[in-house]
């Protein structure tokens, strides 16, 4: 039980840069490299964190390192942490991008100390989005990354930074309203008290949300009656860290209610399979039994997860307005939500403003990290909550990635400012993450989440580089460069590496999650679960389209900038100095890494990947179109053709003919005598020439 | 192609007891290369430009020796099939091949680190084994040149590439190696990148190969969705299980003389004693031959394809419809845009002849060698699937064909003497893919073997002239070079021979044999007499243009200035003994290798090289010797003996017109498409992102807000009179609600 005790890694990986931040503030501001220092040992905290976890995380689908204390009593508001393979990525991308946005803001001078408190209370907001279990504990956390956000653009800014400041506060808080209202909204419906109890299926699910309690309770039970039979003398701290490894969520008096739900539990295992031979007096038995149990309102994540089926009935906005479906409307404001993050046309106008006044390393952390809070959020909170909807708003979402991948790219080719191309190539990229996760295959979502930390990588490389050159010329222009290559070598080859990663060169990592996404989104069957019926397959081809428009607007901004005859005004400017390679390094390996050996990263996540995917599918009664494949590949693996006939792929072949099955008599007749074709060529050749002739 | 192995010591070959060393050590081939990018990217120009040749060099050649030592081992029948037993069957086919690790694995798809080397990936390494010999000429081409070391890398780079794509045992590893051919060939256009216009060449070549890469991956993608991996030969293996009646056991016509009439012919199943993974390919093709002796259109057209993929594939992944055959021809076609990209044919070709910009040793060695055959290299391995699907081979030979035609017209008039060999190039990969079009594959690679040996030569040739002439290519300003440049001179003369297809040159042995194929397949399809006419007509241009060259380039009297005059050498040796080693491939390599090579590709391919053919083989060479024979004489009366200098661009004819201004197709892309392009994308960012969404939905939400709270501001005057009238309408309205209600 020593693990109990362990470490509480995530609460250091979220609050060492907050605690940095209280140092700097004491700190006199004149000391300006004692304050460097200081924020630089802040977020190298979460770095280590972030590589260990790199290497030492083992994905088993399950949350890990989990950290739960009562916070909010009333409420049963929690403070829950934990970390699967969903979250892994981000973390190990929120400490390298993050460390590294430090290194790169070494040159500020504006009001260092306050610059440096800001960006590290950023990284804590944005670390403890990454980790948070608990949907208000998200929601905070999502709140106090804005903050610093707001006046780190709004601040050390370019001309225009209270406009963009601005812009992207109100477009964020729009989507933050929507959210708290699905908060809120999913805290009342927690309890099944909005689900209707004639309804045998909303009955149904409350009895299932119920029993699910009793078991997560009783395991809890199980597990500190190993402590200590009696439970009521095992330490709270140990109870503590036993409820948290189980991820109970809690509120009232423990162990009263851990005792009735073991003794609960044990009633409901012990019930017959039958009672005079009918099962529907089981289910009243046990519904009997579980009306006893009082469901807790809660904002833990996993078990909003695990009650699902609650977020059913209708919701009505006002009084005048017909009522909406519960659920669709909750993952429509989600949807929102996120989307303002990812960023999703039609809400993506912040981001170029953003990133256009946003200094070097804000920008870096801007598209590096926060985008990715989007699609995490989808992955995290839309997916689990609503899965049933999830697979409804499929087409919708992969339109809107497929849209955001052209529309991007053609925005980004009209730019004359580098930073605004990078920005829009950022929309354009984000696009993949959307279609891969709506193909909800495994390969089209793991090939998302690579997408983001690839894609994480790749840009904060751009934005570091467009930030070297801007350091030395003052302005982005592209048209007003040319020749630079001969200038700056290392710099040109620095451009050209980031370049060739963001546009999948085979090779380099992003190459990898795009052809995840691809081929997920290709062989996805959502098409025919969602409205509007859209074949994944014609949207994937349109996706790819987007592969020629990235080489086409990244090549010609290497061309204007790079080659050609060198311009007169930047000859004897210096190549890249030490400190902008320290930050520029790291990237290029991990881009190099993987995507020469991409595998670390896709077990880090692939079975987290499909274990929602699995809980997206299952309810709603869909198998999944990999499995089946798995096993078509299991089938044909050892395939020597010598026992193929009796393998049931052929025969799955032959039984196949959709249209009309055995029925047809000339089929049958005609397959048939194939099989002996060796034995008999001539009746065979005969037998082809005469399907020829029909 | 036993003579490879024979020139070995025994004790090399001997045994089998080495062929797991090779086949492990497959690696190597393309490992050495890249140690030599890397040795060269990380000295970042400190060493001496002898140097970072020679080390380039040496790892070119040592990768090749390798590669012929494992390629010399599995040459020839296996000492015993045992030695691979165990494995799938198709594997036996596979004479070495090696997994190294798992590259992509997720979900039930897997991407190996893989490399095989059967038969066709066999040539195709030791035809990049031309690359030594580039590499030894470019230590005296770039000697003067200030990064001669970022030019070793970057092909070095290549070498690695064009192996991975060619020794790659998955269609996702070959399209690694073809992105990255893709990458060295944007690199190398663009290597003298402060001529804007040179690297603007590498963007072009980058973004048509892009728009083909963009077919070949909706190709993997189809085929990945129908047979879930990439593999080579799991997926042909498995359209082995699809087809199984036909596939695996081979089967030959048989005619019995003493059955009833009508029924004479019989098909005789021939189980091979190894059959290589060609051999699918060719057990398919039978079957077709078999099809088209009775009239049929070529290819496998039973029914059997034709079940829907829809049940098959998991649950309701396909759309209803989607039979197997369609899905095979659709992957097909797609993976054929790609081969367009990358080995420039209609309607992507118009990247290769700006691609000249490049130093000439890369355009000898990547843009007429090796890279640009990748496409025919592709075709021919995705062979077992092209044969499935007649439709998608009928597209591939009427492209092959218009492309051999249209470029070989827009050569006639061109001045600049590399864009001749470009256009040329391009029009000589026409009559690659025309035969793989007919299901000549190993015809399409013998075509591959030769041209590269003589292309090479004459694009080495040219630099040799260009340096001579201190960089100018344009011919109108050559002439009399035969005195200055004697081995230039001969050698290109053997090129230009080679390249019109003349007896006994390695040129007219594969492309008589190709088109030889065209007019067997025409006698049952008359669709295909439209191509062998555009193919004959093609081979007169050919040689017309190619003696045009030689003459205005080595005859008449020397137009150059004075001062290039002055300047006018003989190449270095380092610069000639290529040309003279790549002259004697030029001349014999057609001879030498004509009866072995397809042989060897696709093992007893004899039956189907039909004796039918005797009479269409007679009649073939006669059409084609004819053909080139006229464009040699009408080149040499027109530019030897009339000595006339074309001026093309102030010509009125308005054919010439036509066809130097390159029927305007590359004028449309340069134009047309990317300024409609460039105005689309501007109109859509400034009307709908700056204009629609930013200005008046978001912005104007906040102005609608803002402009709400001015105005109900006033109503906060301070002014108790106004307040209390205020009071006084809201009492009357509610009393009058009241009173109503």
């Amino acid at each position: 039980m020593q693990e109990q005790f362990s470490f509480p890694l995530l609460t250091m990986f979220v609050f060492a840069p907050v605690i940095g931040m209280a140092a700097i503030l004491l700190v006199p501001s004149k000391r300006a490299d004692i304050i460097k220092t200081v924020a630089a040992a802040a977020a190298a905290v979460p770095l280590m964190i972030g590589l260990y976890l790199f290497f030492a995380f083992r994905d088993t689908g399950a949350l890990q390192y989990r950290e739960n204390l009562l916070w909010i009593d009333g409420l049963n508001v929690h403070y829950a942490l934990g970390i699967d393979g969903l979250s892994v990525p981000m973390v190990v991308l929120s400490g390298v991008v993050g460390f590294l946005a430090v290194v790169a803001s070494w040159g500020i001078e504006k009001q260092i100390k306050g610059y440096f408190a800001l960006i590290l209370m950023l990284l804590s907001g944005m670390n403890g989005v990454f980790c948070a279990l608990d949907f208000f504990l998200f929601y905070v956390f999502w709140e106090v990354m804005l903050l610093p956000m707001y006046f780190l653009i709004g601040i050390w800014g370019g001309p225009n930074r209270v406009y963009a400041a601005i812009k992207f506060f109100l477009y964020t808080m729009a989507g933050s309203v929507l959210m708290l209202v699905v908060l809120l909204a999913t805290w009342y419906w927690s309890d099944g008290s909005y689900a209707n109890v004639n309804n045998p299926a909303e009955l149904a699910a409350v009895n299932a949300a119920k029993e699910s309690v009793v078991a997560l309770r009783a395991g809890a039970f199980d597990r500190l009656a190993m402590i200590d039979p009696d439970i009521t003398r095992v330490p709270a701290r140990l109870k503590r860290a036993v409820l948290a490894q189980d991820g109970v969520a809690w509120a009232g008096n423990v162990d009263r209610d851990l005792i009735n739900a073991k003794d609960l539990k044990l009633r409901l295992d012990n019930l017959p399979p039958t009672i005079d031979g009918d099962k529907h007096k089981v289910e009243l038995e046990k519904a009997q039994l579980l009306l006893t149990v009082k469901l807790e309102r809660t904002f833990s994540l996993t078990e909003l997860k695990e009650r699902y089926l609650l977020f059913t009935g209708s919701f009505k906005l006002f009084e005048f307005l017909r009522p909406l479906p519960f659920a669709a409307l909750m993952f429509v404001f989600l949807y929102v939500a996120f989307a303002i993050k990812v960023p999703v046309f039609p809400f993506h106008t912040w981001l170029p403003w953003a990133h256009v006044e946003a200094p070097t390393a804000i920008s870096v952390i801007l598209a590096g990290i926060l985008l990715k809070m989007g699609v995490y959020g989808f992955l995290r909170i839309s997916f689990g909550l609503f899965p049933t909807e999830a697979v409804h708003f499929a087409v919708p979402m992969a339109v809107f990635g497929v849209f955001n991948i052209l529309y991007g790219a053609c925005c980004a080719m009209a730019q004359d400012d580098m930073k605004k191309l990078v920005a829009y190539s950022s929309v354009s990229h984000m696009g993949f993450c959307m279609l891969g996760m709506a193909a909800m295959t495994t390969w089209g979502m793991t090939g998302s989440v690579l997408q983001m930390f690839n894609h994480g990588t790749s840009t904060s490389m751009m934005f570091l580089l467009v930030g070297v050159i801007y350091d030395r010329a003052h302005h982005r222009e592209i048209n007003k460069f040319g020749g630079i290559a001969n200038q700056m070598p290392v710099y040109a080859g620095m451009m050209t590496l980031a370049l060739f990663a963001s546009m999948g060169l085979p090779g380099l990592s992003g190459f990898v999650s795009e052809i995840l996404v691809f081929l997920g989104s290709f062989r996805s069957d959502m098409g025919n679960y969602s409205r509007p019926d859209l074949s994944f397959q014609s949207m994937t081809v349109i996706a790819a389209i987007g592969v020629v428009l990235t080489a086409g607007y990244l090549l010609w901004m290497m061309q204007r900038v790079f080659f050609g005859p060198l311009n007169e005004r930047y000859k004897g400017y210096a190549d890249m100095n030490g400190r902008e390679m320290f930050t520029l390094v790291p990237l290029a390996v991990i881009v190099i890494g993987l995507g020469v050996y991409p595998q670390p990263l896709i077990n880090l996540t692939k079975n987290s990947v499909e274990k929602l995917q699995q809980h997206v599918l299952r309810s709603n009664g869909i198998e999944s179109a990999e499995r089946t494949l798995k096993t078509m590949a299991d089938r044909a693996a050892p395939a020597a053709p010598a026992p193929l006939a009796a393998e049931p792929a052929p025969a799955h072949v032959e039984s196949a003919p959709a249209p009309k099955p055995a029925a047809d008599p000339e089929r049958t007749s005609e397959l048939e005598p194939q099989r002996g074709v060796e034995a008999d060529p001539v009746k065979a050749r005969e037998v082809a020439m005469a399907g020829e002739g029909r | 192609m036993e003579f490879l192995k024979d020139i070995l010591p025994e004790w090399i070959t001997a045994a089998d007891k080495f062929r797991p060393v090779y086949a492990n050590g497959l690696f190597l081939i393309p490992l050495l290369p890249l140690l030599g990018f890397l040795t060269n990217a990380v000295s970042r120009g400190k060493l001496s430009a002898g140097v970072s040749g020679a080390v380039a060099s040496i790892a070119a050649f040592l990768s090749f020796v390798w590669a012929y030592l494992c390629f010399a081992s599995c040459a020839g029948p296996l000492a015993s099939v045992d030695a691979m037993g165990g494995i799938h069957p198709a594997m036996k086919t596979v004479p070495l091949h090696a997994v190294y690790g798992t590259w992509i694995e997720a979900g039930g798809f897997k991407c190996s680190f893989g490399l095989m080397m059967d038969q066709l990936s066999g040539v195709m390494c030791l035809v990049t084994g031309v690359r030594t010999l580039i590499h030894i000429y470019s230590m005296g081409y770039m000697a003067h040149d200030k990064s001669v070391a970022r030019y070793f890398s970057y092909l070095n780079l290549f070498l690695f590439s064009m192996l991975v794509l060619i020794l790659g045992d998955n269609l996702i590893l070959t399209f690694v190696g073809w992105e990255g051919v893709g990458l060295c060939s944007y690199l190398l256009i663009g290597f003298w990148y402060e001529d804007g216009e040179k690297a603007a060449a590498g963007m072009k070549a980058f973004v048509f190969n892009r728009v083909g890469d963009l077919g070949f991956i909706l190709g993997i993608f189809t085929l990945v969705a129908a047979f879930g991996t990439a593999d080579y030969i799991a997926t042909t293996g498995k359209i082995g299980t699809y087809t199984k009646p036909v596939v695996g056991p081979r089967k030959v016509i048989e005619v019995d003389e003493a059955a009833p009439e009508g029924k004479r012919e019989r098909l005789v199943v021939v189980m091979p004693d190894h059959p290589g993974l060609l051999d699918y390919a060719e057990g398919l093709s039978m079957v077709s031959t078999a099809d088209s002796m009775a009239k049929l259109p070529l290819g496998y057209k039973a029914d059997r394809g034709n079940f829907d993929l829809s049940g098959t594939m998991g649950p309701k992944v396909f759309p209803a419809g989607w039979t197997f055959k369609f899905a095979i021809t659709l992957a097909c076609l797609m993976l054929f845009i790609g081969a367009c990209g990358k080995s420039a044919q209609l309607p992507l070709y118009a990247w290769l002849p700006d691609a000249m910009a490049g130093p000439t040793p890369v355009s000898a060695l990547i843009h007429a060698a090796t890279m640009v055959t990748a496409g025919v290299y592709m075709v021919v391995r995705m062979a077992p699937f092209y044969v499935m699907a007649p439709d998608a081979l009928e597209v591939v030979a009427v492209v092959g064909a218009c492309t051999a035609l249209f470029a070989a017209l827009i050569g006639l008039t061109q001045t600049d003497i590399k864009k001749v060999l470009a256009y040329s190039t391009v029009s000589q990969l026409g009559y690659m893919f025309l035969g793989a079009g007919v299901g000549a594959f190993a015809l399409a690679i013998f075509h591959v073997v030769t041209h590269a040996f003589f292309k090479a030569l004459l694009f080495l040739c040219s630099g040799s002239v260009i340096h001579a002439m201190s960089g100018e290519q344009d011919m109108t300003k050559m002439g009399g070079l035969r005195k200055y440049l004697p081995v230039t001179y001969w050698t290109m003369l053997i090129g230009s021979i080679a390249l019109a297809g003349i007896f006994p040159f390695a040129g007219w042995w594969s492309k008589d044999a190709i088109l030889a194929n065209v007019l067997a397949k025409a006698e049952h399809d008359s669709m295909y007499w439209i191509l062998y006419l555009m193919g004959c007509v093609g081979a007169f241009c050919t040689a017309f243009y190619s003696f045009r060259l030689i003459g205005l380039t080595f005859f008449g009297e020397c137009r150059a200035s004075d001062e290039v005059k002055h300047h006018i050498h003989e190449s270095p040796p380092s610069m000639t003994v290529p040309l003279m080693v790549l002259a004697v491939f030029a001349v014999i390599s057609g001879w030498w290798l004509h009866a072995d090579l397809v042989t060897f590709l696709f093992i007893g391919k004899e039956a189907v090289q039909n004796a039918e053919n005797e009479h269409v083989h007679h009649l073939n060479l006669l059409i084609t010797s004819a053909a080139a024979l006229g464009g040699v004489i009408a080149a040499c009366l027109i530019y030897i003996k009339g000595g006339k200098i074309p001026k093309p661009a102030q010509t009125r004819n308005p054919l010439v017109r036509l066809s130097f201004n390159k029927f305007y197709l590359e004028w449309f892309y340069d134009h047309v498409v990317t300024g409609v392009f460039a105005i689309f994308a501007e109109a859509l960012h400034l009307f709908v992102d700056v204009l629609i969404i930013d200005f008046l939905i978001v912005n104007g939400v906040g102005k609608l807000v803002r402009g709400a709270g001015g105005a109900l501001r006033r109503t906060q005057s301070g002014l108790i009179n106004v307040y209390a009238t205020g009071i006084l309408v809201g009492a009357l309205v509610v009393l009058f609600y009241l009173l109503r209600g």
